[in-house]
């Protein structure tokens, strides 16, 4: 891949600006009315999908060169996919692949990804983790729990728990309650502990294609051999990237949940019961990576052909297939829940701003993306933002803490536990 | 003594060291000069010197400073007037347009001395297009003429409120006189003209620019442009940038049917919150509020004997508003305005009748007069004094009781009679905004009531804009109050007015330029 | 070649260094417009030396005077949606006003709103509806600024009842000498926005003409403008998801009807009809090309219906009732559109049917434009061959017969314009009909061919009205000197008072119109 097959999207690009906003119809409020925290937080064209695009296409016509503030433009982007959903409205095109694209060529030209990444990509390169962490500690977090190590035997279901969720000790509690309530339920589920891997996502997001391409197929390859039907995750980073790019890398021989599907099935098929009523207003949160990020991506190589048509014709993925209605199910679900919504919801949900490697390199921009939303909860009347993935329930939750706001960040998984 | 000294000018040497007599004699000798080139250029029939025209021109209705011209100039046609203006420029002549009527705002008087150009005769109504809803006249068209010429095509003017018989349709639509119905996004009513620019280039705006009508293959309705929104420069420029010649303006469907009502109340703010509301409805055409005082001027038979009888039983303020029929389905038309007109009455706590009844005349009265000048040997304002000096401007209907009150107030320090004062509440646009007006009687010719008005005009106005009276007429002292808080507007009219008009032949003085 | 020495350092000064870029990794941004690229050529070039961000009006006041005094030339722009506020010379900078996004007001008893230049017609009217208000928006989308459109175009959505190009009022106006002039009400005791005109000549008549002048005369910081009745759902009412969303208004007071004539002509008398009856808040013929596009998530889903599309959806008139005071009036205007359509040999288009399906969020899309970008799909771009240009209804069916499809099908031969045989245009019409305007669209890919045809035959348009004597599309920057000598000189005129205004001609210098005729 390289720039060169988005020719015709950059060239073709007629700065309609679609891209800064929410769909014009979905609108509701002069407040929260824009998709892009990249251009919230600069101001420049040059933070939006439509300035990428022109220094993209700068960049492929040798008109400007690769320097350290064109790499600082490209990666002070959350890489939400909030532009690729409004883009694909209106155009063809595929800002997100591009913008990814851009990231790939930073690196190839030695200017990426920052200073601000190499912790995190050293490390997993090292340890299989981002967070700096041994590997033997990786399935700590299940220690006090009777589960089936699949590395040692065979289960139906795999919980990938994910580094975060497997080392962070404030949000191992997530994984626990999850795996414990599949446990309940009956499901044959196990994990792979200690050789559990990093699911490459935040290689990828900083451009390192190679790298990902490497860890994905490993993952891949060990997830076909235990045989698994269904691999199941509560982090939303690590289903985005399962479901949207893996099937590229390889042949995958099972399927990817994410947990708020899994519990809401578990709901519907009564196998999941609540016996306890919370009466709280909630609103919730619809992680990029679990919504509009994690429609699988069209792995379409072709041309444009006469009139901008596609030839072979190609797939588009527009944000709308995403998980949004499981996680809601189960909030609904639960007695005396209130579920309070967001303006900006589903496909043009607001990012929470650690997304992209923002959050390790451009950690202001990360918390001002954050309390935008933060205010934006506020404003429903909710007690609590729910959401399920670490990375926004860190960053929101930081951002609630550093604004003082009177919510409580909650992970689904949470409310569930608490109900039943 | 010696002719009136043209404007600044067209001083002849006024400075030399020379005796005053010889003077007095090289001026009248350019006078002479001056009057035998545009003859020449006009026809001797054209241009007129006669002392009693000059005075009877140097006065008009309001209580502006006398303005004498030196010759009244009535150019034939297009070509002549076009020759006169480059003339003009030629000797520096300062030129006052004016067109037919009656001038009650000292726009049309001339300041810096010169001429005055009457388009009182250019009174043809050049055609009516029916489909495209316009009609293009000249200065000199009056509303009862154009009326009559319209309704035979069906078709009815934006008509001002009971105009003077002899308004000219043109300056009044070029002034933005307010009109009697709100419904209509129509501020400027007009889609294009035919300028003679202060060089004396003929101009024309919108699609008119493509040629003369014999020529142009468009339907001149377009109002735009070319290049700049002329027509809304033009808007109040006072012939200060030129001198229109014709105008196509919009025309409305005539109604074949129409209901009038009538709502009566003692406070103002009721019928405004009624106003805005029915007005937000899009309801209805005509609708404005009167006081008691200008609803009994209107409708006295006899005065003073009637004005003073109506003015005890007539309640402060009546709303009239006027629903009408189209050609298709015109009773259903009324009928469901009709229906949510009382509907929202309703809401208001009021009730709208199909007359007054303290003064059941007012239906027929005004069920003919909508569209009518008012044909009384008097005109309506002046009939209690002889005259009357008017106060209006723009304002939001919301802020209407306000001036009230602080008109009111001003009256008592002037030493006015304050029950005498005429109300008009005109909403423009859906109730937007209202054009406000204050009609203050006096008698011509008592001087001291004149003085005294003349006092009053100008503290009263000054109150009204400190209060947030928007003047958008730079009419006597209101130009020189209007310009004194916008230096940059001014100097940016100056700065146009500068590149279209070097020599500042046309009107100068006005707008304080 | 960047800005002169010293200019850089005194924008920073005055705006802080963070509200200055000139790095081409930010400048690039601004660089491209692919109608500027196929005129010129070549790309790169036009980058502006620097993009500034001002926050407010004295911000700009200073940038202005700063260009001024150090000579280089300046682009205000609003959401930079078209080619004239591409930088065409190297010393130009771009005013983004992206800092400048308040809503400064809503006066909603006197139905006016204040907004600065970065608030877009969504945003506007998002928080116009929560108070029963509305506002006309534009054919280029909601996505756009008000500020910037009301002083460019304005064209389409409910203008036929709302009118168009009258919905400025008060304003603030940084004159390219860098005055701070007030247009209207501002310029009262009160600084009031509630209306736009003054005492004396109206200089908000230098604002703009039928279109506007693309930057060349300063910048307006703060615009209050018109906003009118709406009797619907405080929230814009759209179901569905990306890129399928339908929009569901009450329909007892919001109908829409797309009635099909059996020619073009009587398409036409309907207007005039239904603008004699004072019916109707929209009226719209709609061509094929743009109700397919609204309709396609894919240029692969318009392509595959496209054929068959463009022989059933012919002389498609969109008729959109509001009932502004109650149902009674949707009911009694349905009826009076009845009669004008049994008359003229019309059919309705069935609710339920596929054309229906297709046509149907042109409701929508009147209220609130959020489907014209999709005519980019069809080919990647698109335009007007002609447009922009106002007079009658008949005017602009004449115009569009005359010369406008002449040049288009001359342009589909050479296989440069998407295929169209219909010969329908987006043709409007405005203020119940008094006037109107047409826009005959073409598709054409980024071919540089394709470009100069598109480009030529735009020019052509301008030589052919002149010629003929009828109106003229928007003569873009040089063009004025095609129309302008037709036309009562008018370039000139603009051109002085430009001068007056702008000495050292910093605000975007060719335009409105360039000081030089083109060459050749």
């Amino acid at each position: 891949m390289s720039l060169e097959k988005y020719r015709w999207d950059l060239v073709n690009c007629e700065r309609c600006s679609m891209c800064k906003w929410v769909h014009p119809w979905s609108i509701k409020s002069k407040e929260r009315a824009r998709i892009c925290p990249s251009m919230q937080k600069y101001k420049y064209d040059a933070y939006s999908a439509q300035g990428r695009f022109d220094l993209a296409r700068a960049l492929l016509e040798g008109e400007v060169e690769m320097t350290d503030k064109a790499a600082e433009v490209i990666y002070a982007c959350t890489l939400c996919g909030g532009c690729d959903v409004t883009c694909k409205f209106t155009r063809d095109m595929e800002p997100i692949e591009i913008l990814q694209e851009l990231r790939a060529l930073a690196v190839a030209k030695g200017k990426g990804p920052l200073p601000g990444h190499m912790p995190a990509v050293d490390s997993i390169r090292q340890n299989n983790n981002p967070w700096l962490q041994p590997r033997s500690r990786r399935g700590h977090w299940a220690r006090k729990m009777k589960v089936k190590d699949l590395s040692k035997e065979k289960a139906e279901v795999l919980y990938f728990a994910g580094c975060t969720y497997s080392y962070n000790a404030n949000m191992q509690e997530v994984a626990r309650s999850t795996l414990g309530i599949l446990l309940n339920a009956g499901i044959d589920v196990g994990i792979l502990g200690a050789n559990e891997a990093c699911c490459a996502s935040p290689v990828l997001k900083v451009g390192m294609v190679d790298m990902f391409r490497e860890h994905a197929a490993k993952n891949i390859e060990l997830f076909n051999s235990l045989g698994v039907k269904t691999v199941v995750t509560s982090c939303a980073g690590c289903y985005g990237v399962l479901r949207s790019q893996y099937p590229g890398v390889g042949k995958m021989n099972f399927e990817v949940k994410h947990s708020s599907e899994y519990l809401a099935e578990l709901i519907q098929e009564g196998k999941l019961k609540f016996t306890k009523e919370i009466p709280m207003k909630v609103t919730w949160h619809d992680p990029c990576h679990l919504g509009r990020g994690s429609e699988p991506q069209d792995l379409w190589e072709g041309v444009r052909v006469k009139w901008g048509l596609s030839e072979p014709p190609r797939e588009r993925n527009y944000g709308a297939q995403g998980v949004f209605d499981a996680p809601r199910n189960v909030l609904k679900a639960i007695p005396g829940i209130e579920l309070m919504e967001m303006e900006r919801i589903r496909e043009f949900s607001w990012c929470c701003g650690a997304g992209g490697g923002v959050r390790s390199a451009f950690p202001e921009f990360a918390l001002e993306t954050a309390r935008e939303r933060i205010e934006e909860a506020e404003s429903t009347g909710a007690e609590a933002l729910v959401t399920s993935c670490p990375w926004c329930e860190s960053n929101l939750g930081d951002s609630i803490n550093a604004i003082g706001s009177p919510l409580q960040m909650l992970s689904l998984v949470d409310l569930v536990n608490r109900a039943l | 003594m010696a002719d009136t000294v043209l404007a600044k000018v067209d001083y002849l040497k006024p400075l030399e060291d020379k005796p005053y007599d010889q003077v007095v004699s090289e001026r009248q000798q350019y006078f002479a000069l001056l009057k035998a080139r545009l003859e020449e250029i006009l026809g001797p029939e054209h241009v007129c010197t006669d002392p009693a025209a000059l005075d009877a021109l140097s006065r008009d209705k309001s209580l502006e400073e006398a303005g004498r011209p030196s010759f009244i100039l009535r150019p034939e046609n297009l070509e002549k007037l076009c020759a006169l203006v480059k003339y003009a420029n030629e000797v520096s002549l300062p030129l006052t347009p004016m067109s037919s009527g009656t001038h009650t705002c000292g726009n049309a008087l001339v300041s810096m001395g010169g001429a005055a150009v009457d388009m009182s005769g250019w009174q043809q109504i050049q055609k009516i297009d029916h489909r495209n809803r316009s009609v293009r006249l000249q200065p000199g068209v009056t509303y009862g003429q154009l009326q009559e010429a319209l309704a035979k095509e069906n078709l009815r003017a934006l008509f001002p409120l009971l105009p003077r018989k002899d308004q000219s349709v043109l300056t009044s639509n070029l002034e933005a006189q307010p009109k009697l119905i709100p419904e209509f996004n129509y501020s400027e009513p007009f889609y294009t003209m035919e300028i003679v620019m202060p060089l004396g280039d003929i101009f024309r705006t919108g699609t008119a620019a493509l040629g003369p009508p014999e020529l142009n293959q468009s339907d001149m309705v377009g109002p735009w442009g070319p290049g700049f929104d002329w027509n809304r420069l033009y808007t109040r420029s006072q012939g200060t940038l030129g001198i229109i010649t014709w105008m196509n303006m919009m025309a409305e469907p005539l109604p074949c049917r129409q209901k009038l009502f009538f709502t009566a109340s003692e406070n103002l703010e009721t019928l405004v919150d009624f106003t805005y509301r029915i007005q937000r409805k899009w309801l209805g055409y005509e609708c404005f509020i009167l006081n008691r005082t200008a609803l009994a001027l209107m409708l006295a038979q006899r005065m003073p004997e009637d004005y003073e009888r109506l003015k005890k039983r007539l309640p402060a303020y009546v709303q009239i508003f006027c629903i009408g029929g189209l050609r298709r389905l015109p009773d259903e038309r009324i009928a469901w305005q009709e229906a949510d007109f009382l509907e929202t009455a309703r809401e208001c706590g009021l009730a709208p009748q199909p007359t007054l009844s303290q003064a059941p005349r007012a239906a027929a009265f005004f069920e003919q007069n909508l569209l009518r000048c008012w044909d009384g040997e008097v005109y309506w304002k002046d009939r209690l004094k002889g005259a009357s000096s008017d106060i209006f401007f723009i304002t939001t209907m919301n802020r209407a009781s306000q001036f009230v009150d602080a008109m009111q107030k001003e009256t008592i320090k002037g030493s006015a009679p304050t029950n005498d004062m005429g109300i008009y509440l005109q909403p423009i646009e859906n109730g937007r905004v209202c054009h406000l007006e204050f009609m203050l009687p006096y008698d011509p010719a008592a001087r001291d009531d004149c003085t005294g008005m003349r006092k009053l005009h100008c503290s009263a106005s000054r109150r009204m804009k400190d209060l947030g009276a928007l003047f958008t007429r730079a009419y006597g002292p209101w130009a020189e109050m209007t310009a004194s808080s916008s230096a940059v507007q001014f100097q940016t009219a100056k700065m146009v007015k500068d590149v279209l008009d070097p020599k500042n032949i046309m009107n100068p003085g006005k707008l304080g330029l | 070649m960047g800005l002169p020495q010293g200019a850089y350092q005194a924008l920073a000064d005055a705006l802080g260094a963070e509200n200055i870029c000139d790095d081409p990794a930010v400048t690039s941004g601004y660089s491209y417009m692919w109608l500027i690229y196929s005129t010129h050529a070549q790309s790169g070039r036009y980058r502006p030396a620097a993009v500034v961000l001002p926050r407010s009006t004295q911000d700009v006041q200073t940038i202005i005077k700063i260009a001024n005094r150090y000579k280089f030339n300046y682009i205000p722009v609003g959401t930079n949606l078209l080619p004239p506020t591409i930088p065409a010379r190297a010393d130009t900078i771009i005013i983004d006003p992206k800092r400048m996004d308040s809503i400064v007001e809503i006066d909603t008893q006197n139905m006016y709103a204040v907004v600065e230049p970065y608030v877009t017609y969504a945003q506007l009217q998002a928080e116009a509806m929560k108070h029963g208000l509305t506002i006309t928006i534009a054919e280029a989308g909601a996505q756009v600024s008000v500020v910037a459109n009301n002083m460019f175009q304005g064209m389409g959505g409910t203008g036929h009842k709302f009118g168009y190009n009258r919905g400025v009022l008060g304003c603030d106006w940084v004159l390219p000498n860098g005055d701070l002039l007030h247009i209207g009400s501002r310029g009262n005791a009160g600084a009031d926005w509630f209306w736009g005109d003054c005492a004396g000549m109206n200089l908000k008549g230098l604002l703009r003409a039928d279109s506007g002048h693309c930057g060349g005369m300063g910048m307006v910081t703060r615009m209050s403008v018109k906003l009118f009745p709406y009797p619907g759902p405080q929230t814009f009412p759209v179901k569905g998801a990306n890129p399928n969303f339908e929009v569901n208004f009450p329909k007892d007071r919001f109908m829409l009807n797309l009635i099909k004539f059996p020619d073009r002509k009587k398409l036409i008398e309907a207007i005039y009809e239904v603008g004699h009856a004072e019916i109707a808040a929209a009226v719209h013929e709609e061509p094929a090309t743009m109700v397919l596009s609204g309709a396609s998530p894919s240029v692969e889903y318009f392509w595959e219906k496209y054929p068959d599309f463009m022989k059933q959806w012919r002389n498609v008139l969109s008729v959109t009732l509001i009932g502004f005071s109650s149902a009674r009036q949707v009911a009694y205007e349905k009826k009076v559109l009845d009669a004008i359509v049994a008359e003229l040999g019309g059919t309705y288009i069935e609710e339920g049917s596929e054309l229906w399906s297709i046509g149907q969020d042109n409701i929508g899309e009147q209220i609130r434009t959020g489907l014209s970008n999709r005519l980019f799909r069809i080919a990647g771009d698109f335009f007007v061959i002609g447009g922009f240009g106002f007079d009658s209804i008949d005017q602009s069916y004449k115009m569009s017969e005359d010369y406008m499809w002449p040049l288009i099908e001359q342009g589909q031969k050479k296989g440069h314009f998407v295929p169209d045989d219909t010969h329908n245009d987006w043709l409007n019409s405005y203020q119940l009909g008094h006037y109107s305007e047409t826009e005959p669209l073409i598709y054409f890919e980024h071919d540089l061919e394709a470009g100069a045809s598109f480009i030529n035959s735009y020019a052509q348009t301008v030589v052919e009205a002149v010629k003929r004597r009828m109106c003229t599309t928007w003569p873009l920057g040089p063009m004025n000197y095609i129309s302008g000598p037709t036309m009562c000189n008018y370039h000139e005129l603009v051109l002085k008072i430009k001068k007056a205004v702008d000495p050292r001609l910093t605000s975007n210098p060719d335009y409105p119109v360039p000081q030089e005729p083109p060459k050749g």
